[in-house]
């Protein structure tokens, strides 16, 4: 438990944004801890949908952090763009030891690109969308930032806007043209 | 990409999407001011406008709980029993839902459900439409096409599909290490081309042919996914495409799709209507990227790939690699035909092509083999070796190839014209089984006997070597065949392993070539169809295009009718009348497990036939069920030769009449679809000898004879012909040799007659006499007329007529009695009555018996042949004579 506390996440979350690699591994199983209270939810038939919006655990880590006067974040945004980034490190490496166990595991009857018309549609590749989100951020570097931010970070419009210090329609507009350009990305075939 | 260059692009991409959505592509041509690059870029960016609404929306971390709720599921469902499937173990999950590997408790056998995903089913139409494929597809037992068992849906699940389970990888995975040689992308190429065949036969278009919808088994089997799965996601047809760009974003869901744009057809980029020329378009996509590694149409958008399928032509696979053959080039060529009216018109012609391209590089390979020893072993520097050369034919002109074509076919050992099937060896370890090796071995005689040019043993012929060890070439000199074919068959559940040896048998044993076939029993005809190819393709042999089609038209079968019909055929086979009712009990199950079943059908109507004529003459029900059965299978199978034969013997009796001319064509026309059909050619040999075409008769039953040795109806046939054209001695000496014991009482009556019109009187007696002592009853009166014939002859007039009139009630409802009526004839006219003679005479001829030769030589009329109405007779019976030479072929 005690590894748990808020005291913890705190220190492991700076240890990391100061470059503390192991301090990610510490951080894995709070991230897990909220997927399988989600993912409960979604056994028991409760549609989650966008209402939730995912920012509770950096929410959560957030309020915990605030407390937390001695903390030397350089501000709110750079806190929101840490934690955010921890998300997709943690997220995408689960999702490739999915993959991993899933190509290992043989035979699949299913044809991969099938996916193309799941419910959650491309993104449930998180592997592909990370090397996109790379891909993105050599082009445009802010655009990469946001999507970090709203997808993996789980933040609203509104707390992007704030965030970065911008309009709300800006980051409409730019969302919007990430996201077309993250599908294109998506759509390449793979390297021959 | 510049800064400067990418603000450009998104100040664009805005403005465009500002504008209404139809006045977008002129605004994007005019205000990108000619600079092609921007304005694609832009447009490949809006094409997925569509689609990014919902994309990214939900946070990463619902879709890793999505991933945990599934593998969460798949540990509560494993385990779980749905109807009578028992969940194992998770397969994998994808679009169209989750997979399981699941045990089907009643059918005990491995299964994959894909329970597919609610918003999926939501569209009741879709729904409905992909329902009907299922069943069309559950209907179609393919060996290459995954069957769908069936479509359930439960309270707790959705809509879940269970069908057959593929144990191997997809094609996509397998090429994942680099492209495939040409022999290997052939053999996957013609058994998709063949599954695409029987589902368009079926009604149903794939749509979704790619790398990742085909998978190979282990054992080398290629099987396709998914058939009908596309209707479920298939978007509506909007009516009025007006951009490329619209075009797109209707036919395509971003993301993996793109793996989809690459293999579709012109028409369904642009979402017109398509057909099943669009699964010969994919085909087309798949083996060019099979054989080069690489997908005739790319680009770095859809949009790019969906240019470069309207408009420009891939490059040749010969520019990849000299292993490919420009014939594969060119095959390929027309199956991306832009048009799909210049494209194969159907899957079959594909097929055919693939097929005999394969069989043109078999030849060259085997040339390549035959000159080094040992058994085949398919490396791949032979491959390279002997496609070099087939590329080499191809590229060399005419007047060369036929140099080079000469020389190889020159070089020994080479001509394989007979071949003997010996039985195949049930390795089973159970005598139960028995019937399944004996049936395979009948059907790749029967398979090969459909070769003209080529001289198979029959099958009574060589199980005479069932279970017997000699040397090979002793039983090559004995059945007189140039090559020999031997096997092992194992059967253990629905596995099947058949392994094959073919050997030329000169003066050694020389094995031309060894393999093994592993299979589900589902697949035994496609099984039989293999072997029989292979086999073909190793000896050399030229088919027929008729012959081609006979031996690669597989019709799918229902695997348990299958099993029922080898065992009909194993007790059929035996002629006793317990193994004829043990065989319509098989046989009646077999059709009612699958209606469709054409062969099951024929030989249904054959044990029908054969019970009436052998142990139930008083059944006309028979008749009728023989006939049903009969029309079924040729409804079924226009070229069902076991049907023909029985249609024959239905018609040829004596209540019908005896339609000779009928008969005669349904019996050439099964001797034309299988030249080993002897007894076919005993029912001709049969029917020739009854209208005088005696010469065609005894040709008949020699050809029975060298198809089966131990035919000795066709032994009979000839004895009795040779008596009725008059030559008694050779007659008697044909009936001599019959083995003791074979219908003693058909043989004994012509032995009798050849005797008594030899002169040999006394024997003539005493054999009619040991005769009548084993067959008291002569219910057809034939062996009491034979006595009234001896005794007129012997001036005993009172005996004669009272044998004539016992003959005639003994026979009388009797209906094959015209030979008792041509035998009181003879005792009339040996008796000088020429008015009993001539009306039993004319009964005789009228009765389904006008053999004009026997007429004009018979001694034993030669009382009447003064007679005016004897020679108006033996006139007309000439006329009708001359007139029926033009059924006899």
């Amino acid at each position: 438990m005690s590894e748990h506390s808020p005291d913890n996440i705190s220190e492991l979350l700076v240890a990391w944004g100061g470059g503390d690699e192991s301090a990610l591994e510490r951080l894995m199983p709070l991230v897990y801890d909220e997927s399988k209270r989600l993912a409960h939810r979604y056994m028991r038939g409760e549609r989650t949908g966008h209402t939730l919006q995912t920012t509770a655990l950096v929410n959560e880590a957030y309020l915990r952090l605030a407390k937390w006067k001695d903390v030397h974040w350089q501000n709110r945004a750079h806190f929101f763009a840490v934690s955010a980034q921890m998300m997709r490190r943690i997220l995408v490496d689960f999702a490739r030891e999915r993959q991993y166990l899933k190509r290992g595991g043989g035979a699949l009857q299913v044809s991969l690109s099938e996916a193309a018309a799941f419910a959650g549609g491309p993104e449930t590749d998180l592997v592909a969308i990370d090397e996109a989100l790379t891909a993105l951020a050599k082009v445009d570097l802010r655009k990469a930032q946001m999507v970090e931010m709203r997808f993996f970070g789980g933040l609203s419009i509104a707390e992007v806007a704030e965030v970065l210090k911008v309009s709300e329609e800006t980051v409409n507009r730019d969302w919007r043209l990430a996201k077309v350009w993250l599908l294109r990305e998506l759509s390449r075939e793979p390297a021959q | 990409m510049s800064d400067k260059r990418w603000k450009q692009i998104e100040e664009l991409y805005h403005s465009t999407l500002e504008q209404d959505e139809k006045d977008r592509p002129a605004f994007l041509v005019r205000a990108s001011g000619g600079d092609e690059a921007l304005r694609r870029e832009v447009e490949s960016l809006l094409a997925y406008e569509g689609h990014a609404e919902k994309f990214i929306e939900s946070p990463a971390v619902e879709v890793a709980a999505r991933i945990m709720a599934h593998n969460a599921r798949a540990k509560v469902l494993a385990g779980q029993t749905i109807n009578q499937y028992r969940i194992v173990e998770p397969l994998g999950a994808g679009g169209m839902g989750e997979v399981y590997l699941a045990e089907d408790t009643r059918l005990n056998r491995r299964v994959a459900l894909k329970f597919l995903p609610e918003h999926l089913v939501e569209d009741k139409d879709h729904l409905r439409r992909f329902e009907q494929e299922a069943r069309a597809i559950a209907g179609l037992p393919h060996p290459n096409v995954c069957t769908i068992h069936e479509v359930i849906k439960t309270p707790q699940h959705s809509h879940c599909i269970v069908m057959e389970y593929v144990d191997g990888i997809n094609l996509r995975e397998r090429i994942s290490k680099g492209r495939m040689n040409v022999g290997e992308a052939l053999d996957i190429a013609i058994q998709i081309a063949s599954a695409l065949s029987a589902a368009h036969a079926a009604g149903v278009v794939h749509r979704d042919i790619k790398l990742d919808n085909i998978m190979t088994r282990h054992d080398g089997y290629v099987k396709v996914l998914d058939f009908g799965l596309a209707k479920l996601t298939e978007r509506s047809e909007a009516a009025n495409s007006e951009t490329e760009t619209r075009k797109l974003s209707e036919r395509t869901t971003p993301g993996l799709v793109m793996g989809t744009v690459a293999y579709m057809s012109p028409e369904q980029a642009r979402g017109l209507p398509v057909d099943s020329r669009t699964d010969i378009w994919s085909l087309g996509v798949v083996i060019y990227e099979l054989v080069t590694g690489q997908k005739p149409f790319g680009g770095k958008t859809p949009t790019d790939v969906i240019v470069s399928i309207a408009s420009q032509e891939p490059p040749p696979l010969t520019s990849f690699s000299s292993e490919i053959p420009a014939k594969l080039d060119q095959i390929v060529g027309k199956a991306l035909a832009k048009d799909a009216e210049r494209r194969y018109q159907t899957a079959d012609e594909l097929f055919s092509d693939l097929k005999s391209l394969r069989r043109d590089l078999d030849i060259q390979r085997g040339v390549e083999t035959l000159k080094e020893p040992g058994p085949h072993i398919f490396t791949r520097k032979r491959i390279l070796i002997a496609s070099a050369v087939v590329v080499m034919l191809f590229v060399a002109g005419f007047v060369y190839t036929r140099f080079i074509r000469q020389r190889l076919l020159a070089a020994p050992p080479s001509e394989v014209r007979s071949l003997a099937v010996l039985p195949l060896e049930n390795l089973s370890g159970d005598p139960s089984q028995e019937y399944f090796a004996d049936g395979m071995t009948d059907a790749l005689i029967t398979d090969l006997a459909k070769i003209g040019a080529l001289r198979v043993v029959s099958r009574p012929t060589v199980m005479q070597y069932k279970g017997i060890r000699k040397p090979l070439t002793q039983i090559g000199q004995e059945l007189k065949v140039d090559a020999i074919l031997t096997g092992t068959v194992m059967r253990s559940g629905e596995q099947v392993r058949i392994s094959v040896q073919l050997f030329q048998i000169a003066t050694e044993e020389n094995r031309l070539w060894a393999d093994s076939y592993d299979r589900d029993f589902r697949d035994m005809l496609a099984l039989q169809r293999d072997v029989t190819q292979d086999i073909v393709s190793k000896i050399r042999i030229k088919l027929t295009p008729q012959e081609q089609g006979r031996i690669g038209n597989v019709q799918p079968v229902n695997p348990n009718a299958y099993d029922d019909y080898l065992r009909g055929k194993f007790y059929l086979n035996r002629q006793d009348q317990q193994s004829n009712e043990d065989a319509i009990a098989a046989l009646e199950k077999a059709v009612a497990k699958d209606d469709r079943f054409a062969a099951a059908h024929a030989e249904l109507a054959q044990a029908y036939v054969w019970k009436l004529f052998l142990f139930a003459p008083n059944e006309p029900r028979l008749a009728e069920r023989a006939f049903t059965e009969t029309n079924k299978a040729l409804q079924l199978d226009p070229d069902s030769a076991v049907a023909y034969l029985a249609r024959g013997r239905l018609q040829w009796t004596p209540a019908n009449s005896f339609p000779h001319e009928r008969a005669i064509r349904d019996y050439q026309r099964a001797l034309e679809l299988d030249p080993n059909l002897d007894e076919a050619r005993n029912q001709l040999a049969l029917v020739y000898s009854h209208i005088g075409a005696l010469d065609e008769s005894l040709r008949e039953s020699q050809k029975a004879i060298n198809t089966n040795p131990t035919n000795n109806l066709a032994q009979f046939r000839i004895g009795e012909t040779l008596n009725f054209e008059g030559k008694y001695e050779e007659g008697l000496t044909a009936l001599r040799g019959i083995p003791a014991g074979t219908n003693p009482e058909l043989v004994g009556q012509q032995i009798v007659w050849a005797l008594f019109n030899l002169g040999r009187k006394e024997e003539a007696i005493s054999k009619l006499e040991e005769l009548l002592k084993d067959h008291p009853e002569d219910n057809r009166g034939l062996l009491t007329s034979l006595q009234a014939v001896l005794a007129a002859s012997s001036g005993q007039h009172q005996i004669a007529e009272e044998k004539i009139k016992s003959a005639i009630s003994r026979g009388k409802g009797f209906g094959h009695f015209h030979h008792t009526t041509y035998y009181i004839a003879c005792a009339y006219a040996l008796m000088n009555k020429a008015d009993q003679a001539m009306k039993y005479l004319e009964a005789t001829a009228d009765d389904g018996f006008p053999c004009y030769p026997m007429f004009a030589q018979d001694k034993n009329l030669n009382s009447l042949r003064k007679d005016p109405r004897f020679v108006t007779f033996l006139e007309r019976q000439r006329t009708q004579w001359e007139l029926s030479r033009k059924w006899v072929s």
